[in-house]
């Protein structure tokens, strides 16, 4: 891969290779036929999941266990053949072992007895539609209805074989398997027709179920935005088994960055013409977004800059003059604008009079490099597939009748343009839609669509406000305040499967780059060859036997006696040759990552040989190889090995913490994702938020009212205060707390991921979750410190709330010293119950306990 | 024609190698060409590992050193026409942190990883 996965996307393409992998086995060995989904919210990345799941499936991958299937045949279908083309040219993108020969485009002059096994071939509906030239004269019973006419309808000439044909010796020769990847991600967009749909659903069942002699594809798996979607695809399949659906946790997509944290909704507050009201604010948020990242780029010294883009989406049937009039207002209200910025996406490609404006079309794919482009007219989801992360702000001038196609659209915004979220600053974490055709009322459909979607698109995971302020951080906390607020530890979400010398061998290289520490990599592994070195010293005789182990093979030849009816056996042990060799040593590789093992294989034969005798040498790395394939066949030496890797991790990153501080966000953006690449949850600071969106008011039963709002809270608007939801026990541990002598600032804990909300890790069930605290308060203490503290009410109710208790009582004993108080507060029979976290007796009592309700009763709680 | 051809003609020999020198990089001198052809056989070629770890020549460069990725990126930079970075290493991360900074256009190929998938034709299979 030439992209790095996130965690979650690492975690989706190993559950989605283990599906493969029981689906192949299944196959090979009863001929059972198996379907499972990967559902995904849009931008989680599926195309460059996909990509990992076939580098493995043709080319194995140690990492995720997986061996590669020899015969391995993949055929990825969809609807569309432009949208077939953007993901051959993702794939490309994102591979760099999947080469450009290995994807093939059916097109209609294709004619193969086989499909060759290592490739992947496009196919889209209409390629095997009634008349297309790939399936022309397959069908028996058609050539039968047209032999009465004179002309019957045959097979194209030179044509020995239909793609039909094609398929069924594929699934035939017992050395291919053939998988069908069907690509629903986008399905529903644009608003097919009803003919399309069923001449697709047709296909689709076909190649699934198979008919007339084509047997079934053996393996489907199905990529979509929603389980339902697939499972609505797969309505019908016969003598087929469900693996589990893979399904990615939206909110680690969040976490992770890639997507947008906020969706602003802006409308009028009456009822009005407002188009050119919002046009202008519209214009005044795209100036603000150019200039917020211009300025962003400047302070992080980015190469390049995002120039944000503003889409106009116009009703089906546009007045062009109205579009015309829209355009005057962006010119006046933003004179700095070049001229020939506009470009448009509508169905007819050629330029179009807009008032008395003239402009282009482009090509929905150009539209993310083409910059000159910054605003842009467009009807509905622009394209299947298309997607544009430099888009910041929408103008809909569509009403509420067609609310998907505005929730559509939207959703083709919310990709981040940096790919990572930026530190603490919500403005260039969110992305602005004004609606100008919509009120009150009738916007609660837009939100609702948008937070729980619908067929064609899931939601995103992010929030959604409507009309919200922006709370700027409270000018009467000063500096010594958020210094504090910087210091408290947050922790990240452990991952599965880390590996810690690959996280040294990683951090080494980040170091080395940004030169803190020349020559890292040699280093780390330097020191983990010596943590090898004593291992060969210290284990000597136990690797002496298991290099036996690696040298020989050994067998039984049973001997069986006829006349005597006896068997015996007769072992015999023979030579291993360079496979077998090969075979350990991966293995050990896998122990030690690839890179120590062959580092390490390096130093031990420089030791060994003269690196001027080309021959020796050769035969000091073979020697070197096998040794180290018999240290990881030893099992006690990995816990070693990794701990000594973890130590010194531990240690650069503490001793070049500082250093790594000062780096650009890009750059520590990266240190932050060797620090979580960790199955420990790693402690990360809290960043200063710049500003936060917060809504003012909420509806209810569609009667409005103003959210109550807090003084001396860490962000506030204009007037020094800050609006909240809260619940009747949390509204009484502020007050508690506001009343409470030295209190000075308090900080609503953001429960939505981001680098200014403080998580906790903990583990429920087999997976880690990160809990947020609601409240972090600062306060005076007797001594005239700033101290601070964290006070957590929750609700006992939920299943994990022992749990959370448990991951807040460990991090509470791992950071004693960062809190005055750590406490955990809980409603029991209508009174507030506290556990204090920072008492030992009280942490071990939660190690203990079986239920988080019996704890707040007993009496180790205090009443609040 | 007296003046020569602009084109030039150069002979090598096909060797066999044994995947053990190549992974560990002892082959580098025999494979050099190869790498030299698949950048479009252009410009200078690179005969001999560099002793600072890395070189970057008209159409392509090679990174032996990942230590030594800064330099190594910034030459690539200022390198137009290039078309291809070998990069040394067998740690994915490794590789991957690389290719995320190569200029557009600049394709990543991982040494000897993928060299030995593509070219070697008796796996053991």
């Amino acid at each position: 891969m030439k992209f790095t996965l996130k965690d979650y996307q690492t975690d989706a393409v190993r559950d989605v290779l283990a599906n493969l992998k029981k689906a192949r086995k299944r196959w090979l060995e009863d001929g059972d036929r198996h379907a499972f989904s990967l559902t995904a919210v849009t931008g989680a990345g599926k195309t460059v999941m996909a990509a990992a799941a076939f580098e493995a499936l043709f080319h194995g991958d140690d990492d995720y266990n997986f061996d590669a299937g020899p015969g391995a045949v993949v055929v990825w279908f969809s609807d569309d053949p432009s949208l077939n083309e953007q993901t051959r040219f993702r794939l490309m993108e994102a591979s760099d072992r999947i080469r450009h020969t290995d994807m093939v485009v059916v097109e209609n002059t294709f004619n193969q007895a086989k499909l060759q096994a290592g490739k992947i071939y496009f196919l889209n509906t209409q390629k095997l539609g009634k008349n297309s030239l790939l399936v022309r004269g397959h069908d028996p019973e058609e050539l039968d209805a047209m032999a009465g006419t004179l002309l019957p309808e045959t097979r194209p000439d030179l044509r020995s074989h239909t793609m039909w044909d094609t398929i069924r010796n594929t699934i035939e020769d017992s050395s291919l398997t053939l998988y069908l990847v069907l690509d629903e991600a986008h399905r529903g967009m644009g608003n097919p027709n009803a003919a399309s749909v069923s001449a697709k659903t047709t296909i689709v069942q076909r190649l699934i179920n198979g008919a007339q002699g084509v047997p079934g594809i053996p393996v489907v798996w199905g990529i979509s935005a929603t389980v339902e979607r697939f499972n609505k695809a797969m309505d019908g399949a016969l003598k087929r088994d469900r693996l589990a659906d893979v399904v990615v946790d939206a909110v680690k997509v969040q976490e992770s960055g890639l997507i947008k944290d906020t969706i602003l909704l802006d409308m009028p507050d009456e009822v009005g013409d407002f188009d050119t009201v919002l046009v202008r604010r519209a214009t005044d948020k795209l100036k603000a977004s150019t200039e917020a990242w211009a300025e962003y780029a400047r302070q992080q010294q980015e190469p390049q800059t995002v120039l944000p883009l503003m889409v106009l989406q116009v009703p089906n049937t546009p007045d062009h003059n109205d579009i015309g009039r829209a355009l005057d207002t962006i010119y006046q209200q933003w004179p700095d604008l070049p001229a020939g910025s506009v470009a448009h996406v509508l169905g007819d490609h050629s330029t179009q009079q807009f008032g008395h404006r003239q402009v282009p079309y482009i090509a929905p794919e150009r539209v993310q490099d083409a910059t000159w482009v910054r605003v842009l007219v467009a009807k509905d989801a622009i394209s299947t597939g298309w997607d544009c992360p430099r888009a910041e702000v929408m103008v809909s001038f569509r009403s509420a009748s067609d609310r998907t196609h505005i929730t559509q659209l939207l959703g083709r915004m919310v990709r981040s343009p940096l790919a990572r979220r930026i530190p603490g600053n919500d403005r260039l974490n969110s992305v602005d839609c004004l609606l100008p055709k919509f009120n009150r009322s009738t916007v609660g459909e837009v939100v609702d669509a948008l937070m729980k979607g619908d067929d064609s698109a899931s939601p995103p995971p992010g929030r959604v406000l409507v009309n919200p302020v922006e709370m700027l951080p409270n000018p009467a906390a000063g500096a010594e305040v958020w210094a504090l607020f910087e210091r408290l530890p947050s922790q990240t979400r452990p991952q599965r499967g880390a590996n810690p010398a690959r996280r040294l061998t990683a951090l080494a290289h980040e170091l080395a780059s940004d030169d803190i520490l020349p020559g890292a990599g040699k280093l780390a592994h330097a020191a983990l060859h010596a943590v090898l070195d004593g291992l060969q010293d210290s284990e000597k005789d136990k690797i002496a036997a298991k290099r036996k182990g690696v040298l020989t093979v050994d067998g039984k030849t049973v001997v069986a006696d006829l006349r005597g009816r006896t068997k015996s056996f007769d072992e015999f042990w023979e030579d291993a040759d360079m496979a077998v060799i090969d075979d350990a040593y991966r293995r050990a590789a896998r122990v030690f990552s690839p890179d120590v093992s062959r580092t390490y294989v390096d130093a031990l034969a420089y030791r060994a040989a003269d690196p001027a005798d080309a021959d020796e040498f050769e035969e000091a790395l073979v020697e070197a190889r096998v040794q180290v394939a018999a240290l990881g066949l030893l099992v006690e030496v990995q816990p070693i090995f990794d701990a000594a890797a973890d130590r010194l991790a531990k240690e650069w990153l503490s001793a070049h913490g500082a250093a790594i501080k000062r780096l650009s966000h890009d750059r520590q953006e990266s240190y932050r994702q060797v620090r979580e690449m960790s199955s420990e949850p790693q402690d990360v600071d809290l960043v200063k938020p710049a500003g936060r969106f917060e809504m003012t008011r909420v509806r209810l039963n569609d009667i409005e009212t103003a959210l109550p709002t807090y003084p001396q809270h860490l962000l506030c608007d204009a007037q020094g205060l800050y609006p909240v939801e809260m619940n009747a026990w949390e509204v009484k541990v502020l007050e508690t707390e506001m009343k409470r002598p030295g209190f000075r600032f308090w900080y609503r804990n953001p429960q939505q991921p981001g680098q200014s909300s403080l998580g906790v890790a903990y583990m429920s069930g087999e997976q880690y979750g990160i809990v947020r605290p609601d409240f972090i308060f600062m306060a005076t203490a007797d001594d005239g410190t700033l101290v601070a503290d964290l006070v957590d009410p929750h609700g006992l109710h939920l299943a994990d709330a022992l749990p959370k208790l448990r991951g807040l009582a460990q991090y509470a004993a791992a950071h004693t010293g960062a809190f005055r108080r750590m406490e955990s507060v809980a409603e029991v029979h209508g009174r507030l119950r506290v556990l204090d976290l920072k008492k030992a007796e009280v942490r071990d009592a939660i190690a203990q306990a079986e239920d988080a309700a019996s704890l707040f009763k007993g009496p180790l709680a205090s009443d609040y | 024609m007296s003046d020569g051809f602009e084109e030039n003609a150069e002979f090598f020999t096909l060797t066999y190698e044994t995947p053990v020198s190549i992974n560990h990089n002892r082959a580098f001198e025999r494979i050099a060409p190869l790498l030299w052809l698949r950048a479009g056989s252009r410009g200078p070629r690179i005969d001999k590992l560099p002793a600072q770890g890395w070189a970057v020549v008209d159409a392509y460069g090679l990174l032996v050193e990942p230590d030594a990725a800064t330099p190594f990126v910034k030459a690539v930079q200022k390198t137009p026409g290039l078309r291809i970075a070998y990069i040394v290493t067998d740690d994915d991360r490794r590789f991957q942190a690389l290719a995320r900074r190569l200029p557009d256009g600049v394709e990543p190929v991982r040494l000897y990883e993928s060299y030995l998938t593509n070219f070697s034709f008796t796996n053991g299979d």
